[in-house]
């Protein structure tokens, strides 16, 4: 573990070379090994009328113990990568291009070489890298008891007797907060209210101490008394463990409150991707500057006009030529950004946009 | 801003009850609202605040007689003559002629528009129910209307598939503006779409009040939004209004222990401000609420009164409501406005290509 997280830049620098295809020096400014490193991800749908591009060309990482919170709108591919990195992308979805390099200390793998159904990818699904979905109504089964389904998942990845494992699920439960654990380990998932539901999934997905978290939406269906409780517990359990953690969601609020690290993504591409600090306070893509501006907060003036976005999301079937955000930007320059689809290009210290607007900086 | 109430809600009770056993007798209620008064008055926006099954959409369905209330008065107050007609007794007829001065956006643009009517005919339904205008004048109109609310008339023969959800969300709204209504009732109007077309949706909620001096009632869950859209705000918590105030009081000066938990839970889209507190516990249920006042459980102030005593909504400053028995001595949190905000330095301009 100490040996990979205390190789140096230069290490790393050789290494994603060989690798990547968009390196121009850049995502190599820490010096830990990433535990997860997308690079160049594409997920297409082929359906009948024509090819969805939800994924086209994601590159972000995701350090050890960090937490990554992936922001977009709907129709921007946030869900299709978090399913990508799980090999759980649906017919007629396939992974076309693209490498998801998982490192631990125990596992090296390239996650888009693994076959779905693989005895691999199942061995990583769950114990490595764990889910929390976006509606923990669907995601339990209403015919099982919350314990059963937790077991379940304890005794696929671990040689735990019943008895050993069910224990070990209560005490899980206990930790993440559900009142008298004994008793709602035998309960239905309908028995529980919104907040404890979401609980109990959190147990269940942290239940093999995974080295990555994926959350997807966790917060979306809470109120926001118990969004506050299911963020909390979720930042305090991932510094009790030290995993790493993918927030997918669509409210930068969430993201301003716990992400160390932000992706912006909108029709299937990064725009911008920084630390927090540097999205919230200095942020470069138009389309972050615009959707921050056109948020109403608690303390923005009532009743005044809000800056928004013109335009809707397009169509996944009509994307824009160019950059897909050209046709909705006010800084859009005719010609360029209908044209030329711009890549990520530095634009302050670990702080990426692609934009044209930047391009010159780095020339 | 005039001070005639539109709409003067009081004591208003939706008692749903719960049957069990082979006679089905009704063991239980489920208060889902128990005794809301507010009024309304013209040209403002009143935000309905609180979390799922606090009552709040239920308030709006008794308002618009989709439900019939169990106990209170729903008084609304005609332009013309200033005198309150119950809406409580009405029916049939009366009913319908109230109704083209009342209207409902819904939340779900998705699921509250017919896929097999065109945009035409959904707009210009209202008109047809009531009878105002022949066909041509009826196209007119929902062109008309169509462009108020920034849709293009060209699209008006298509089906609501063809739109994306911000514009689904203007076509409800351009159906209940048809009728040239006083009162709008808009249950959670933006909370299904995205945060960029959010906010054109809210601008055009505000465009729309100006032009045609219309008063609103936002329901929402999103402090954020109401804040934004409301002059007035009524929080409510398992049935009952805990606290109103104008806007800009209730979010600096919160005097309900439970507005100011509802405040400090929301997330402050800064990363340097990072403090969500956390309220412990549930929700009480409606249908078995606790003893004296219904937050106390959840409430870091309860002192033995509050478990025994129910407490009033009383006015502790002019146009201030609470209901909590020590809204006098407690000094609660509220939004901190004094922080500056964050200024965004925009992307350098491009002058030469290469």
């Amino acid at each position: 573990m100490q040996q990979i997280h205390t190789r140096t830049i230069k290490l790393k620098c050789v290494k994603n070379n060989v690798l990547g295809h968009i390196d121009h020096g850049i995502f190599m400014s820490y010096n830990t090994e990433p535990i997860l490193s997308v690079r160049n991800l594409k997920t297409y749908f082929f359906v009948r009328d024509g090819t969805i591009k939800a994924v086209d060309g994601v590159n972000f990482d995701v350090l050890p113990g960090q937490t990554v919170g992936i922001v977009g709108e709907s129709g921007s591919g946030k869900s299709v990568t978090m399913r990508s990195i799980m090999q759980m992308v649906k017919k007629p979805g396939r992974i076309i291009e693209g490498e998801m390099n998982y490192r631990t200390a125990s596992t090296q793998i390239d996650l888009a070489e693994v076959k779905p159904n693989s005895h691999k990818m199942r061995e990583i699904r769950g114990a490595e890298i764990a889910l929390i979905p976006q509606e923990p109504m669907a995601s339990f089964s209403p015919l099982h008891r919350v314990g059963f389904q937790m077991i379940e998942a304890i005794q696929l990845h671990r040689p735990l007797s019943k008895e050993a494992a069910r224990q070990e699920a209560i005490d899980m439960l206990r930790r993440v907060g559900v009142p008298a654990p004994e008793e709602r380990i035998d309960a239905y998932s309908w028995q529980l209210s919104g907040g404890l539901r979401q609980r109990a999934m959190i147990a269940l997905s942290l239940i093999c101490q995974p080295s990555l978290l994926i959350a997807d939406e966790p917060t979306t269906a809470l109120d926001v008394t118990t969004q506050a409780q299911v963020l909390l517990l979720l930042k305090e359990l991932q510094q009790e463990y030290g995993m790493a953690v993918i927030l997918i969601t669509h409210d930068l609020g969430v993201v301003a409150q716990v992400a160390d690290y932000v992706v912006v993504m909108y029709l299937g591409r990064v725009m911008e991707q920084g630390p927090v600090e540097d999205i919230f306070y200095r942020p470069k893509h138009p389309y972050t500057q615009a959707l921050l501006r056109s948020m109403p907060t608690v303390k923005s003036v009532s009743r005044e006009p809000l800056p928004s976005i013109r335009g809707t999301v397009p169509s996944p079937f009509n994307r824009p030529v160019g950059c897909p955000f050209h046709p909705r930007c006010d800084h859009a320059v005719a010609g360029v950004c209908d044209t030329k689809t711009p890549e990520l290009r530095p634009v302050g210290e670990d702080q990426f946009a692609s934009c044209v607007l930047y391009e010159e900086q780095t020339t | 801003m005039s001070k005639l109430p539109v709409l003067e809600v009081k004591n208003l009770k939706q008692w749903f009850p719960v049957r069990a056993g082979w006679r089905n007798k009704i063991v239980n209620h489920v208060k889902a609202v128990d005794d809301v008064s507010f009024s309304i008055y013209e040209g403002e926006t009143l935000g309905l605040v609180g979390e799922s099954g606090c009552g709040k959409t239920t308030t709006a369905r008794c308002i618009m007689r989709a439900l019939d209330p169990t106990d209170g008065k729903i008084l609304y107050y005609a332009e013309d003559t200033q005198q309150p007609i119950d809406l409580t007794e009405l029916r049939g007829r009366e009913l319908m002629d109230i109704r083209r001065e009342i209207q409902l956006v819904f939340q779900d643009p998705f699921t509250s528009l017919n896929p097999r009517m065109r945009v035409l005919d959904l707009v210009g339904e209202p008109l047809v129910i009531h009878g105002t205008l022949d066909r041509e004048a009826r196209v007119q109109r929902v062109i008309e209307l169509m462009r108020s609310v920034g849709l293009r008339p060209e699209y008006m023969r298509r089906y609501p598939h063809a739109f994306s959800g911000g514009e689904r969300q203007r076509i409800s709204i351009a159906r209940s503006l048809a009728l040239q209504p006083r009162l709008m009732v808009l249950d959670e109007p933006v909370s299904a779409l995205d945060v960029s077309v959010q906010a054109q949706v809210l601008n055009l909620l505000l465009k729309l009040q100006n032009e045609f001096g219309l008063t609103y009632l936002f329901v929402a869950h999103d402090l954020s939004v109401v804040k934004h859209i409301s002059t007035r705000v009524a929080v409510m918590y398992v049935g009952r209004i805990v606290e109103t105030a104008p806007t800009e009081q209730l979010y600096t000066n919160p005097k309900h222990p439970y507005t100011a938990a509802l405040l400090s839970a929301v997330p402050v889209p800064d990363p340097n401000r990072r403090k969500m507190s956390e309220l412990t516990g549930e929700v009480a249920s409606p249908a078995n609420p606790p003893s004296g006042c219904y937050f106390h459980p959840r409430c870091e102030f309860a002192v033995d009164r509050c478990r025994t005593e129910t407490p009033a909504l009383r006015e502790i400053e002019p146009g201030h409501h609470v209901r909590c028995h020590r809204a006098d001595e407690l000094d609660l949190p509220g939004v901190d406005i004094l922080v500056e905000d964050i200024q965004i330095e925009p992307p350098p301009q491009k002058v030469t290509l290469s």
